[in-house]
């Protein structure tokens, strides 16, 4: 078909412009929905213990550093800044739902107790965040598990190895075993360890991505 | 399904290389088609009469602009998914300094010099031999200018984002600006002819 009055070339400029006049009037496509939750499978994870994640077990991950996951402190920046897990960020709950994460990330979540943990898991699942899951315990249940864990005075021989790891796995963090026996405090062990390193780590200011661990994304060009 | 689908999960790492390769081989095909393979054309481009580069360029932006936009108004694509390579100002004008210099000198860029080896050119092959012993240097010595390649770091920038504008409005003015771009080029190209050929080419 050819046009008697415009050239092929600016047939196309046309074309462009009325796409940018539509593209003017649009709605925003950055603010649109694409949640699309099935109720039933939110029932079952809601109800199953798999999201959750013990503290020693996310230890010998993030000492690993092969998985790539995002760490999430929800509590509030003033206990954050006392303390948190190594590469976790500070997100309040707001924060959390504006698209800060993404939805295939992995994620743990973490807080002063589970409930307000789960409030967290159950709105990013309903927004049909993949992968998420949570600190068992809290920032608590990595203190005690994790930074100072009570390990038998008296132990069986067949006992000292699981005991022996979860010592160097404190040690690592910063933190320090305590010995118990019956049920008693007797010695803190500190091997050439200060206090724990209970300082947040520092921004990253380079990186808007400061939990990123271990291997990267192979994204862009 | 909605779309980006590798962010959705619906498939994995090694599929989505496939799925590169087979949009490489279309990117490279479209180059060739557009003339790229040949640093003739190529260097045209920054003496004027030859302003084929900019208009397929400028022509690819704007089509993956609208793309990018209509999909996600119609709820086909989760825009807020899609990656950006994150920015940081100086080290990328920098690295934009050293792209154009070896550009002009060579006569290709990293892509188009691909597409000529494939086509069999030997300026080609060399400029590519070039590219790897370059990518291969800037390895060895990231860890002495790891500091400065991470430094003034924006983070995931968008031009309507920076400028505070709505999202549509960004793309009507990108639109105005390419055609604007493309009426422009023409005109330049002619001029540039008549000065440097005398009206003949």
């Amino acid at each position: 078909m050819k046009c008697p009055y415009f050239s092929i070339n600016q047939r196309l400029g046309i074309f462009a412009i009325i796409l940018g006049i539509i593209a003017l009037l649009a709605k925003d496509p950055t603010k649109a929905s694409f949640v699309r939750v099935d109720p039933n499978r939110l029932i079952l994870e809601s109800h199953s213990t798999s999201k959750f994640i013990e503290p020693l077990d996310l230890a010998e991950k993030l000492i690993a550093g092969n998985e790539y996951f995002t760490i999430v402190d929800l509590r509030n920046p003033n206990e954050y800044e006392k303390g948190t897990v190594p590469n976790a960020i500070n997100l309040s709950a707001k924060d959390l739902l504006n698209g800060e994460l993404q939805r295939n990330e992995k994620i743990i979540l973490l807080s002063d107790d589970d409930t307000k943990s789960l409030n967290a898991w159950l709105a990013l699942k309903s927004l049909d965040y993949r992968n998420v899951m949570i600190l068992k315990g809290g920032y608590k249940g990595w203190v005690e598990q994790v930074l100072f864990p009570s390990i038998p005075a008296d132990l069986a021989e067949k006992e000292k190895d699981k005991f022996e790891k979860i010592k160097q796995i404190s040690l690592h963090f910063g933190g320090s075993p305590r010995l118990i026996s019956g049920g008693q405090a007797i010695e803190m062990q500190t091997v050439g360890v200060q206090q724990p390193a209970m300082q947040a780590p520092k921004p990253n200011v380079a990186s808007p991505k400061p939990s990123v661990q271990g291997k990267p994304k192979r994204e862009g060009c | 399904m909605i779309a980006p689908f590798y962010k959705f999960g619906f498939f994995g790492e090694e599929f989505s290389l496939i799925i590169a390769f087979i949009i490489g081989i279309g990117f490279g095909f479209f180059l060739e088609r557009a003339g790229f393979g040949s640093a003739r054309k190529l260097a045209s481009q920054f003496y004027f009469y030859d302003m084929t580069v900019f208009k397929v360029m400028f022509t690819a932006i704007i089509t993956a602009m609208f793309g990018v936009f209509f999909l996600g108004v119609f709820g086909i694509l989760d825009i807020n998914l899609i990656y950006f390579t994150p920015t940081y100002v100086v080290p990328q004008i920098v690295g934009g300094f050293i792209l154009g210099f070896g550009f002009i000198v060579g006569g290709y860029c990293p892509g188009t010099s691909v597409v000529s080896t494939s086509v069999g050119r030997i300026d080609g092959f060399i400029f590519l031999v070039g590219v790897f012993l370059g990518i291969f240097i800037y390895g060895e010595i990231y860890p002495l200018i790891s500091n400065f390649a991470t430094s003034t770091a924006m983070g995931k920038q968008t031009l309507y984002g920076f400028l505070h504008i709505p999202y549509g409005v960004a793309v009507f003015f990108v639109t105005l600006m390419a055609v604007g771009g493309f009426a422009g080029a023409s005109r330049l190209e002619k001029v540039f002819q008549k000065k440097l050929f005398g009206g003949e080419k």
